[in-house]
């Protein structure tokens, strides 16, 4: 079996619904699709006990009525796991994932500011990449939005 | 040592041991590094949303500018 049947095997093993969520693109790239109130439970498990040690980047995705946040985790062999959690856009909560890496802080501010994404525990701080100025409400990177 | 013995640093956002402008408020004491307030975002110019509002042939030639010396990686990356 190879490295990215295992972590897809122990990913349906400890979380059901994987099931038909879990998808092997290529090579060394894993993608799962996580419901907003699970995605924490998945991550800490894909963070501490399937060894993925690097959060490479997180995306931010505007679809529409959704919200979407993939968290692009790589561990060792060069695997590449893709975490994506949809919110309303409404409602876009999503929980910080700072206490498992302390880097996501900088890529979480981005979703905050650009997206209007609300992330819960992120630590205070100031506000990256846009302007103190910019006025509360506006966020550039939402596709409705217009300068 | 007392607290008059802290201090904090300011580090940009232009000084000539950084790469771009970045500001860096590092908090001493002595020759130890207590911590940091980082502020970065000075070179955010909105290319991501450039690109939303132009045609692929358009984008090729904000990508071929996102960086003077990877301009190569960027637009075999895009195209």
């Amino acid at each position: 079996m190879t490295k990215e049947e295992t972590i897809k095997q122990e990913l349906i093993g400890k979380f059901g619904f994987a099931e038909g969520e879990i998808k092997i693109s290529r090579q060394r790239r894993v993608s799962l699709r996580v419901a907003a109130e699970k995605f924490r439970e998945v991550f800490a498990f894909c963070a501490r006990e399937l060894g993925f040690q690097h959060l490479c980047a997180i995306t931010g995705l505007d679809e529409g009525d959704f919200l979407s946040f993939i968290y692009h985790l790589s561990g060792a062999g060069g695997i590449i796991l893709n975490l994506k959690a949809s919110v309303p856009k409404a409602n876009p909560v999503l929980e910080t994932v700072t206490n498992y890496f302390a880097g996501a802080e900088i890529y979480e501010r981005e979703l905050v500011d650009l997206l209007g994404a609300k992330i819960i525990g992120l630590p205070p701080g100031n506000r990256y990449p846009l302007a103190d100025d910019w006025p509360e409400g506006e966020y550039p990177l939402r596709k409705d939005w217009r300068k | 040592m007392h607290d008059a013995e802290k201090f904090k640093i300011p580090l940009g956002p232009q000084h000539p041991a950084l790469k771009e402008p970045e500001s860096f408020s590092v908090a001493l004491k002595g020759e130890k590094i207590l911590g940091v307030e980082i502020r970065l975002g000075y070179n955010h110019r909105g290319i991501e949303k450039a690109c939303e509002e132009r045609s692929y042939i358009q984008d090729l030639y904000l990508i071929e500018r996102v960086c003077g010396i990877c301009s190569h990686s960027h637009s075999t990356c895009f195209a």
